[in-house]
């Protein structure tokens, strides 16, 4: 790494610059060290506590090839190898698959407390549909960020904790680096690497709210909000699947926490207002089937006036059961966990825990190659695959192919002193507004809109109208002003948002059927079969294009 | 949803009430019965502050260098960092404290404005004392009453000097009457002046007569052998300065072994415990059982006395068989279980019988004053009041044999209960604070119902306080009176960081770095959360504090 102190801020050089520190820049990192490179990473929060995998996780997705037919690489590929993910076999082989034994390494180095039996084998559990029991269950899951942190701090990555980045750069139709700035003392950064690994995380938050009425109480990550899709998009890379990839789940009413797979997979049965259990017409596997259908089959219930109230039944399970996963389960995937309950007044096998369908979070991917760079030279994405699993393999993959580019035929490119000298003075802008919008009047209007014309049930007149009314909110955005620099990141954030708002907004108005993804368009009932592909979306000349397939 | 940060106490507070700004807290101060500010006590002696540390020790204890030496330590029982290397060294700081701060700049809490009360204290231990301290503080006009020729209960009457020079002690003493309390010794309750004269004299009377009644077994020839309190007792006053060369001690816990290691101090060759416990359940501190076998004590496990032998008149020594089991039953009696085996002998010049001791009442005999089973003062545990009124009770005399640092803790309550009474303001019991001016005043801050307890599994990072081995004092090889253990010196402040601080900040700002909203900010006070609606309770202040100091509080609207 160099670092030069410039008048205009400081240019930072490595071989592999990686954005983002969540699970998936975290295995970026220690994979890309490890292939000899000089990795910088850069996050705008801190690495060891932050991204979706900071607040905790209780499971972890591992096919073993140990067990069953389906503890196999055939059945894994089979399993997430669908017309719509826009995954290649060889993608899920080498890049996911062939990664989990080297991160289970890490994370039993590391001292991750892996649930197991007696003799030793680990606890092995189903869910999300999944054909085998292929989750690993994490006791005290709650400081998994923590230990990954320790160990990519121990393999040398050179880390860049609080900086934001808000401007991707290509020289040449490559990608040459990035801008940004430091969030708590407002330092201008210019980074410059012959490889870049995009790692922002691929949901996007606080796009809507759940019963509660605060964005911020989410069950997904709050702090990130799309830059992953915004930054690339504005270089030109493709970006696919904003309309089905959007997802919601349940949580305890009122509070924005995750919980569902560790109760779901252990037998948790979902009630109605009239204490039927539902779920049997909406999956073949019950509550235990894919998430979307348990949010489309309690959202159905509740038009038919069977709820509100919806709960989950853990009454049945056995003392021990409800035991683990109320106090041990649930706390790992978040640390408050106990509190709220006993708060609250809840326990799992004596009470019923009242859900509410979450708020929305939207979701998407970058197109990638096998080796997982996207269209732009030199741009990896880390972010391809879902989990934790998926992202701490994924990250490690494209660090490796990252790394390896870099040596082999990586340069270092020149940052446009004229475009840096642009971007500083966009940064800072809403800082020196002496009157204004607050973020927070901005990106609750962008809510207010989400929530109202791209809830669980679409139309076409409805999403032209969202659209129509993100453009006009996106005529404020120059009347935002900060008066410090935690509402100067919170406006950045609230950008990155609005972007991703777009972009999902532009997909879902083309994917004319129903079925794919966890809302229903009232105008288009019915799954289309010849929509049986991923919608790809890109800019090109400062134009919206898009097509369908991801190859 | 947004955390609540448990913070250390800033100014020194007389009542241990669970604060509105402190709803954690450790092991440590949760099992100390003196109610030591423990943890301040530890940021202050590593920074080597020791007056402040020695003012907000007093601020709950006024012997702190008596406690810092002799306390059986049920703090360290139960201190976090045993599960990680070795418990804090806690009695260690705390002696430290008393014995490093210059006591000429001490500054002494003033006294409030005088009630017109007057008060009378029988009984001069520990206890008693700390409720005279505390009651003179707050105003009234005490007198303490004592039976022996000197004030200070059994640390001064009978713990032996090599565990307590009474210089300390003494000098501790003095800081109480220096407040004000008179003290009459050589003034025998029952004896000198009746119950009911005081009763008739004083506005509100604390017993505190602590519990001298000695059992002797009942085994032939008992008359012959000696008691071991009294024992110890004539040596402290200096009556016994001699016992012959053979000597068998009956009974297993701490008073047992103090007259083990006093008579080998006295010149014995060869002493003998013979107790009933099992060698893996001694009810002696695991110190005594280490200078047991320095000292070439013989330890007779699972044993019990059946007679005293005679020799010429004198005793000559001690038939006793094995057991297969005891327990005591509810008026505090052995019951051995089935007696078995052999009989053994043990020839002895001096057999000492030190087998427990029970509160002595016959002063309050026809004052109507109800008992519990075990002879011990049946009182009221919030009101600390007897079932007659403007009577309370404190010490051994109410929990039966017990340690120096629940009568301190006894003696306080008490004191606060009594101000209570005697004031008729509900309010003081709650929290007196002894402010910057030195005014003792009440402060609104205690909360409903107690402070979590945190527990090692809740420390997420005990990595940052690393491993460190514990410092102790030197303890002195030799048989002598002379004080055996010395104090932790320059190696005070070293151990004092080694404390984990659970339960109470200690301003690290791990938190604020941390919290991935980055919505907290660090003020002088401690870390504070500046954006609440912006929490997304990930639980990250929690997993990076070293001191498991917090906690989360949930809006209403999530409740709902
Ligand atoms: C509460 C919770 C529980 C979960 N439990 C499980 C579980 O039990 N098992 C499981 O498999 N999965 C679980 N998941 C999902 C899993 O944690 C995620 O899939 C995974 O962590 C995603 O990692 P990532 O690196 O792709 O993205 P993220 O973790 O979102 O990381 C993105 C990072 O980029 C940073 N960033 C974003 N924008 C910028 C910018 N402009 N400049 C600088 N930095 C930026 C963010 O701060 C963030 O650190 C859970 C998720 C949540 C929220
Ligand atoms: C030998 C021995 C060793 C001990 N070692 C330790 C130790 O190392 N650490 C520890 O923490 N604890 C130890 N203890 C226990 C501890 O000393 C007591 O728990 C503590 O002293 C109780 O305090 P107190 O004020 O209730 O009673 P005491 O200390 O017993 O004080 C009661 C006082 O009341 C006086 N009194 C009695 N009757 C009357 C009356 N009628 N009128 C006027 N005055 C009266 C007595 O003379 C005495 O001074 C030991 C106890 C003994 C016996
Ligand atoms: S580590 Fe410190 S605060 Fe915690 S129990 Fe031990 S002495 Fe008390
Ligand atoms: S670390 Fe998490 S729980 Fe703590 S204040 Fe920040 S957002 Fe809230
Ligand atoms: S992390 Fe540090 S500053 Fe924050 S609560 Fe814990 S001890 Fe206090």
């Amino acid at each position: 790494m160099n670092i030069t102190e410039t008048v205009l801020g400081k240019i930072v050089e490595t071989d592999v610059l990686i954005l983002g520190a969540g699970a998936a820049g975290s295995g970026a990192a220690i994979a890309a060290r490890r292939e000899g490179a000089d990795v910088v990473v850069v996050e705008k929060g801190k690495l060891e506590s932050c991204g979706s995998a900071g607040g905790g996780n209780d499971h972890f997705t591992a096919v073993l090839n140990a067990g069953p037919g389906t503890d196999t690489c055939g059945a894994f590929v089979d399993f997430f190898c669908k017309p719509t993910s826009g995954w290649t076999p060889t993608m899920l082989e080498n890049g996911w698959f062939k990664v989990i034994p080297v991160i289970l390494e890490i994370l039993e180095q590391e001292r991750v407390n892996f649930l197991r039996n007696e003799d030793g084998s680990y606890v092995r559990t189903a869910g999300f549909g999944q054909p085998g029991a292929w989750f690993l269950n994490i006791s005290g899951g709650q400081t998994l960020k923590r230990k990954i942190a320790r160990r990519v701090r121990a393999e040398g990555a050179h880390v860049f904790d609080y900086v934001l980045i808000t401007k991707l750069l290509k020289t040449d139709g490559r990608i040459s680096g990035c801008l940004g700035y430091q969030v708590l003392t407002g330092e201008f950064y210019m980074f410059k690497a012959k490889k870049v690994i995009c790692c922002l995380g691929k949901t996007v938050n606080r796009v809507s709210t759940n019963s509660s009425g605060n964005p911020f109480n989410t069950w997904h990550d709050p702090f990130v909000t799309g830059a992953y899709f915004a930054l690339p998009y504005e270089v030109g890379a493709k970006i696919m699947n904003m309309d089905i990839a959007e997802i919601a789940t349940l949580i305890p009413k009122g509070w924005g926490a995750p919980g569902m797979n560790g109760i779901n997979s252990m037998g948790g049965r979902e009630l109605n207002a009239l204490g039927e259990r539902f779920m049997g017409k909406y999956d073949p596997m019950w509550e235990n089937g894919l998430r979307r259908n348990q949010i489309q089959g309690t959202y159905q219930e509740f038009i038919e006036g069977k709820g509100p109230p919806f709960f989950i039944d853990m009454t049945h399970f056995t003392e021990e059961d409800a035991r683990i996963l109320q106090y041990d389960l649930m706390p790992g995937d978040k640390a408050t966990y106990n509190e709220y309950t006993s708060q609250k007044g809840i326990c799992f096998k004596r009470d019923l825990l009242e859900v509410e369908i979450s708020e929305l979070s939207l979701e998407g991917g970058l197109c990638v190659s096998d080796n997982l760079e996207t269209n732009i030279e030199g741009l990896f994405s880390g972010c391809v695959f879902p989990y934790v699993s998926g992202a701490l393999c994924g990250g490690y993959y494209a660090g490796v192919q990252a790394a390896r580019a870099a040596r082999e035929e990586g340069r270092l490119g020149d940052i446009d002193e004229e475009t840096a000298v642009r971007e500083k003075e966009r940064i800072f802008a809403p800082l020196r507004l002496q009157e204004g919008m607050n973020y927070r009047e901005f990106e609750g209007t962008i809510r207010t809109v989400m929530d109202y014309y791209m809830g669980l049930r679409r139309n076409q007149k409805g999403m032209e109208l969202a659209l129509e009314k993100l453009n006009f909110i996106l005529t404020y955005a120059s009347k935002i002003m900060a008066k410090d620099y935690h509402e100067l990141l919170r406006t950045h954030e609230g950008l990155f948002m609005h972007k991703a708002c777009v972009l999902t907004t532009l997909t879902c108005l083309r994917r004319k059927e129903s079925g794919r993804g966890v809302y229903k368009r009232t105008d288009f009932p019915d799954l289309n079969p010849e929509m049986n592909k991923p919608l790809v979306i890109w800019q090109e000349e400062g134009r919206f294009r898009f097509s369908w397939g991801a190859q | 949803m947004p955390p609540v940060f448990s913070r250390e106490i800033e100014r020194p507070l007389i009542s241990k009430a669970c604060l509105t700004y402190q709803t954690r807290t450790s092991p440590c101060e949760s099992a100390c019965p003196a109610g030591n500010p423990i943890q301040k006590v530890h940021g202050l002696v590593k920074e080597k502050r020791y007056e402040e540390a020695l003012e907000f020790l007093r601020s709950r204890n006024p012997f702190p260098g008596t406690t810092g030496r002799i306390c059986t330590r049920p703090c360290e029982t139960d201190c976090n960092r045993r599960e990680w290397d070795e418990a804090i060294n806690i009695r260690g700081l705390e002696r430290a404290a008393a014995d490093t701060a210059d006591r000429t700049r001490i500054k002494k809490p003033m006294r409030m404005e005088r009630s017109g009360k007057k008060i009378a204290v029988i009984g001069g231990g520990p206890a008693g004392l700390t409720f005279a301290y505390f009651s003179s503080l707050f105003g009234h006009e005490v007198t303490v009453f004592e039976a022996g020729p000197t004030l200070g209960g059994v640390p001064r009457l009978c713990v032996p000097e090599y565990r307590l020079p009474k210089d300390i002690l003494d000098m501790e003493i003095g800081l109480v009457l220096e407040t004000g309390v008179k003290a009459r010794t050589n003034m025998r309750i029952g004896k000198e002046i009746s119950f009911e004269q005081l009763r008739a004299s004083y506005d509100s009377i604390l017993i505190a007569v602590g519990a001298w009644k000695e059992r002797k077994l009942d085994v032939p020839h008992a008359d012959k052998a000696i008691k071991g309190v009294e024992f110890l007792r004539h040596v402290n006053l200096g009556f016994i300065r001699e016992i012959g060369r053979k000597v068998v001690i009956l009974g297993g816990g701490g008073v047992a072994f103090d007259c083990a290691f006093t008579a080998r101090r006295l010149g014995a060759q060869e002493v003998h415990v013979v107790c009933l416990e099992g060698a893996d359940c001694m009810a002696a501190p695991s110190d005594d059982l280490a200078q047991a076998i320095q000292e070439g004590i013989m330890i007779h496990n699972g044993c019990m006395a059946s007679r005293v032998l005679e020799k010429e008149g004198k005793v000559g020594g001690v038939e006793y068989i094995e057991i297969s089991g005891f327990c005591f039953d509810d008026a505090g009696e052995v019951r051995v279980e089935a007696a078995e085996g052999q009989k053994k002998v043990l020839a002895a010049d001096q057999v000492i019988f030190a087998s427990g001791v029970k509160p002595e009442l016959d002063f309050i005999n026809g004052a109507g004053i109800a008992l519990n089973p075990n002879g011990t003062l049946k009182i009221d545990p919030v009101t600390r009041a007897t079932s007659i009124s403007g009577v309370f009770a404190a010490g051994d005399v109410a929990t039966g044999s017990s340690i120096v640092a629940n009568a301190v803790g006894q003696g306080r309550e008490a004191a606060l209960a009594m101000h209570r009474f005697l004031t008729g303001d509900p309010k003081v019991q709650e929290l007196l604070a002894i402010g910057e001016d030195f005014q003792i005043r009440v402060e609104a801050v205690s909360c409903q119902g107690q402070a979590h307890v945190v527990s090692f599994e809740e420390m997420f990072n005990p990595e940052y306080y690393g491993k460190k081995p514990r410092k102790e004092g030197v303890r002195s090889a030799e048989i002598s009176f002379s004080e055996k253990c010395a104090g932790l010196d320059d190696s005070a402040a070293v151990e004092a960081e080694r404390c984990f601080h659970c339960g109470h900040c200690h301003k690290c700002g791990k938190c604020v770095e941390d919290c991935p909203g980055l919505i907290l900010v660090m003020r002088e006070r401690g870390p504070e959360v500046r954006y609440a609606d912006e929490c997304w309770h990930c639980g990250n202040c929690r997993t990076s504090c070293p001191d498991s100091a917090v906690s989360y509080v949930f809006p209403l609207y999530t409740l709902v």
